[in-house]
């Protein structure tokens, strides 16, 4: 069975089961504006002689939240 | 890779096209199995082969991945690039010219040297350049003997992407988040319509190794195609199943402004190393 997944945040994927004819597979990358609607980008610039980085913009921003950690002692 | 016509496809090759530049990359095991009758195969494993192919000049925007079947006859599809140079023009191709031009060139030495009747793995090339005056590769693939026209991927605009192939089986885990096999193992597990099917795997689409291609750097791009290939050396090596890769693994970025160039590359050495400690 051919597998066509969509995950809108970051790229298409084109995987079939692997067979003597068939034996690559391919990801799609999702355009940059569909993706910076998904992910915070933010980029910096640092001048010689400072440590201060100089925010150059950003866009913004729906990351999808990350499942909660369940606390476990470290001795089970 | 593997060099009898037998078995499925070994080896693992990949090209990632990033925003600055395209990756490739692979391994360099090449698995040469000897029928010993009653059914029973001897395997055995060379670890130093070359399927990352590089061209001359002018031809050193663009490179090559192979894997699948190893050899054309006795011979190496690296062992074939200095024949096929000769036939090429003395100015810089397009990449999809170029590319067309080695299926030409592969399938006349394929149909030379291979019995009518094959019915192992093809040998597939994965060929990636840059054109004159674009920003971004262009990455084109074709199996020779069955499907030897080049077909463009990522060829949309600002899309960038991963092609690899082979012994997928680690990658696709990693990249997809579960193995190929589970859809069809839970379809007939469960009985599952093709509706059911298609909404599972709708919803399973969320797992996905979440990969912003379009704003990784090339460094980045090279460390995520090592991480794929020595992922799938370690997994192989610590598991029960056909060792497929191993070795060296080659690596070369492919810049607009660079070409060509090695990143990592495996070299014929000698005992020198023993010889100068005695």
């Amino acid at each position: 069975m051919a597998s066509q997944n969509i995950a809108p945040e970051f790229g298409r994927l084109d995987i079939s089961p692997i067979t003597n004819e068939n034996q690559s597979a391919h990801f799609h990358s999702q355009d940059w504006n569909s993706l910076s609607q998904a992910i915070e980008v933010r980029m910096y610039l640092t001048q010689p002689g400072s440590n201060e980085p100089i925010e150059l913009g950003s866009s913004m921003l729906n990351v999808p939240p990350m499942p909660p950690v369940q606390k476990k002692s470290p001795i089970q | 890779m593997v060099s009898s016509s037998e078995g499925t496809s070994v080896s693992l090759g990949i090209i990632i096209k990033g925003p600055e530049g395209l990756v490739l990359a692979a391994e360099s095991r090449v698995t040469v199995t000897q029928p010993v009758g009653q059914g029973q195969s001897i395997h055995v494993n060379y670890d130093n082969a070359t399927k990352l192919l590089s061209f001359s000049a002018p031809h050193t925007t663009v490179g090559a991945v192979t894997y699948g079947q190893a050899a054309i006859g006795l011979r190496t599809a690296h062992s074939f690039v200095p024949e096929f140079e000769a036939g090429l023009p003395a100015n810089r191709l397009p990449v999809g010219e170029f590319a067309k031009q080695l299926s030409d060139f592969m399938m006349q030495q394929w149909q030379a040297a291979m019995p009518s009747d094959y019915n192992g793995p093809d040998i597939t090339f994965v060929v990636g350049g840059f054109n004159e005056n674009e920003a971004y590769g262009r990455v084109f693939t074709f199996d020779i003997p069955r499907k030897p026209v080049p077909t463009e991927s990522n060829q949309n605009a600002g899309e960038f992407g991963i092609t690899w192939g082979g012994q997928r089986e680690f990658v696709d885990r990693l990249i997809q988040g579960y193995d190929n096999r589970l859809l069809a193992i839970v379809r007939n597990a469960v009985n599952m319509q093709p509706a059911q099917v298609q909404q599972l795997q709708q919803a399973l689409a969320g797992i996905q190794m979440p990969l912003p291609l379009a704003a990784m750097p090339l460094q980045d791009c090279v460390d995520l195609a090592i991480f794929f290939i020595r992922t799938t050396i370690t997994a192989q090596r610590l598991t029960v199943g056909i060792r497929g890769c191993g070795g060296p693994i080659d690596v070369a970025t492919i810049t607009r402004r660079e070409g060509f160039r090695f990143v990592q590359r495996k070299e014929i050495t000698g005992e020198s190393h023993l010889i100068s400690s005695i």
